[in-house]
């Protein structure tokens, strides 16, 4: 049997098929103009992986995200606050903390030793501290955001960075540039400078350990190890991709969904 | 010859003629809702004496609530605060936009911004005196550092109240002491000596009013609940605080609300056909709030049954001598008057109020809007987390201006809400 997930993010969308608790096929796909189309490609994409014939031989899709609603193959809509926390405890049943930062929002999830989410705390002002956020820095220092990662580990004095907001950081970094500061530095300073935002969120809902990081900035190594270095605990690093976490939860849930539809 | 205009009364005629065409048009109705009605003439007669007061020379002063307002009540001086009507006709003014160009901080509370705006723009009149108070607010004291600053307030004698720190017996008397300097300072301001047998009519008269908003509130704990989202709190506040302390017209008001309630609830019916969950709003009502209530009792079926404005337990007042009406008075608005109750001080009051109101009032989840304004609240939320987690119910962290809905647009609010419920199985997903 045949489940699958799908998270229809701002920026991207992902697909887990689950197959007997086994991820068979993920896929992240860059987001389209709509919620429909990119959850049919990145669906039929995850299914031929595997060499299914997309939607007919999936017995229970879960849809979560901002574009969840309205898609029409989908048999059911579960929150992305629930599936996160349901994805994260099934990599990892010890995560008591969830981190997610995706292309536009950020979440801090609580979760009980059940995968139960406890509460929740999630950006509501601007896209700043999350990956648009990284992808306009990372264009005004020329470089892809695998680059931008890289520079960041590589910082040794990371430069103070004030601004959060993408348009006045823009014009800080234009400064910074031009008063010869090193490339790397004023990465790492950027990547420091998001994590103070992100830890008034995190400290809303409390950072119990173990915690975790998803979402797409998750594969950013530096994001990670400043995090680290703030937080005075270890990031726990999972067996999948971090970016497909919601997904897998939503998978999770289809999975069970099945199981009460069968009986 | 024409005279020269008096600044902040032009303003004040709009305002008039507002409510008189409102309340006409009301009158006019086949079904004229009695309470609105009652309130929106309340409002006029009050902005009727600011206006008779500038024009005509007569005392009145800016003030602001938890300042026993009863004690000008009591010698018949009038007071305004600076910005009630404001808030009130927000919906037919620019003045949200015009706070962005003000000088107070982003960071802080749109009520402060507003208030700065004010009297910046000549909006309200220049009182004969002001009575100001050291709330908890992170900005109180630079709302009325700015007014004394203003070129046309600058000269206007100003008295400030010195809350104590806690709300313990000695703290009671030395509000005692703020309140005798205070009515030394009005009766040498305006001339008018304070009849302490008219001032336990006011209080006796506001005793029963919040004897009724009491009643009214046990209502409440009723499931379902009988009355709607921040309904007493909006009215009940601006009755008893912003209006002549002791207005016979206010107590009129609060039966009216609790009659409204009583019957439904006798009815064994709620407000909502259908009950899905309780929400405590964990602060003050502002601005935001009226439109935040109907979206969700329509969409969630859910009514916030109770709220830090409304969630009132003052104590009946001791009028047999002076000394026990200053006590009483020092009480009230230093320990029961919502924020610097719940703000002044440790943390024990805001945590215990959140457990008894939960409760009391079967909560089902608690909304803490984090307004930017409350920094002291905020940096308590840990606590409010704790005593959530130990009461089983789930706890909503907002970041808000209660008093400017642009902070926290709406539809963020709704998408947070809607993930908020349908995580913890809520209103419309229970």
């Amino acid at each position: 049997m045949f489940v699958a997930g799908i998270d229809l993010g701002s920026a991207t969308g992902k697909v887990v098929i689950m197959e007997n608790d086994r991820v068979a096929s993920t896929v992240v796909i860059r987001s389209t103009a709509s919620p429909e189309k990119t959850a049919a490609l990145a669906i039929e994409e995850a299914a031929s992986k595997i060499g299914l014939k997309a939607v007919s031989d999936l017995e229970y899709i879960v849809g979560t995200g901002y574009g969840r609603s309205g898609v029409s193959f989908i048999t059911e809509n579960i929150s992305e606050i629930t599936c996160h926390a349901k994805g994260a405890h099934w990599l990892n049943p010890g995560i008591r903390t969830v981190i997610d930062v995706g292309g536009q929002d950020c979440k801090v999830i609580s979760v009980n030793a059940d995968g139960k989410v406890i509460e929740f705390a999630m950006n509501d002002k601007c896209a700043a501290g999350t990956g648009k956020f990284f992808e306009a820095m990372a264009r005004t220092l020329d470089c892809s955001l695998d680059e931008f990662a890289a520079l960041a580990l590589r910082s040794g004095n990371p430069c103070s960075i004030t601004k959060q907001c993408s348009v006045f950081a823009e014009s800080e970094v234009i400064t910074l540039i031009n008063n010869g500061e090193r490339q790397e530095d004023i990465a790492g300073g950027l990547i420091d400078s998001i994590v103070r935002r992100l830890l008034s969120m995190i400290y809303r809902v409390g950072a119990v350990p173990q915690v975790v990081l998803t979402g797409g900035c998750a594969r950013n190594m530096a994001l990670v190890k400043s995090l680290e270095v703030s937080l005075g605990i270890p990031v726990i690093r999972t067996k999948e991709d971090p970016q497909i976490t919601g997904a897998l939860g939503a998978a999770l849930f289809a999975q069970a969904k099945a199981l009460i539809q069968n009986k | 010859m024409t005279t020269k205009p008096i600044r902040g009364l032009e303003r004040y005629y709009e305002y008039r003629e507002r409510w008189k065409a409102i309340i006409s048009d009301m009158e006019k109705s086949p079904v004229p809702n009695p309470a609105l009605l009652a309130l929106f003439r309340l409002f006029l007669e009050n902005d009727e004496k600011t206006i008779d007061c500038a024009e005509n020379n007569k005392p009145f002063l800016s003030s602001w609530y938890g300042n026993a307002p009863e004690i000008y009540a009591a010698m018949g001086i009038h007071y305004i605060c600076v910005v009630d009507n404001l808030l009130a006709h927000q919906s037919f003014t620019d003045d949200l936009a015009g706070i962005d160009a003000n000088i107070v901080p982003d960071d802080m509370c749109g009520l402060i911004k507003l208030g700065a705006y004010a009297v910046e723009k000549g909006l309200v009149p220049t009182p004969t005196g002001m009575i100001a108070m050291l709330e908890p607010c992170d900005a109180q004291s630079v709302l009325h550092e700015s007014w004394i600053n203003n070129d046309a307030w600058k000269d206007v004698p100003y008295f400030a109240l010195d809350p104590a720190y806690r709300s313990g017996k000695e703290d009671f008397e030395y509000f005692v002491g703020e309140l005798r300097r205070m009515i030394a300072f009005l009766e040498n301001l305006t001339g008018i000596k304070l009849d302490w047998n008219r001032l336990r009519e006011v209080i006796e008269e506001t005793n029963k009013q919040y004897e009724i908003w009491d009643e009214y509130n046990q209502l409440r704990r009723a499931v379902p609940c009988p009355g709607g989202s921040f309904q007493g709190s909006g009215i009940g506040w601006a009755i008893s605080q912003h209006i002549m302390a002791g207005h016979p017209g206010a107590t009129d008001l609060f039966r009216m609300l609790l009659a409204d309630e009583e019957s439904r609830y006798k009815a064994n019916k709620g407000w909502l056909e259908k009950e899905n969950s309780r929400v405590l709003w964990a602060d003050l009502i502002g601005t935001v709030n009226a439109p935040i209530g109907e979206w969700l009792e329509k969409e969630h079926g859910t009514v916030v049954v109770q709220d830090f404005q409304g969630y009132t337990p003052y104590s009946h007042i001791d009028t047999s001598t002076e000394e026990s009406m200053l006590l009483g008075l020092a009480k009230r608005n230093l320990a029961e008057v919502p924020m610097i109750r719940q703000a002044r001080g440790n943390v024990d009051v805001f945590i215990e109020d959140v457990i008894r109101i939960v409760e009391d009032y079967k909560i089902d989840c608690v909304f803490f809007p984090g307004h930017v304004g409350h920094k002291d609240q905020s940096a308590s939320v840990g606590f409010l987390r704790e005593a959530c987690r130990e009461l089983g119910v789930p706890l909503l962290v907002l970041t808000m201006d209660i008093f400017d809905p642009r902070y926290l647009p709406m539809d963020k609010f709704t998408h947070i809400v809607n993930e908020f419920f349908e995580t913890h199985k809520l209103g419309k997903f229970k």
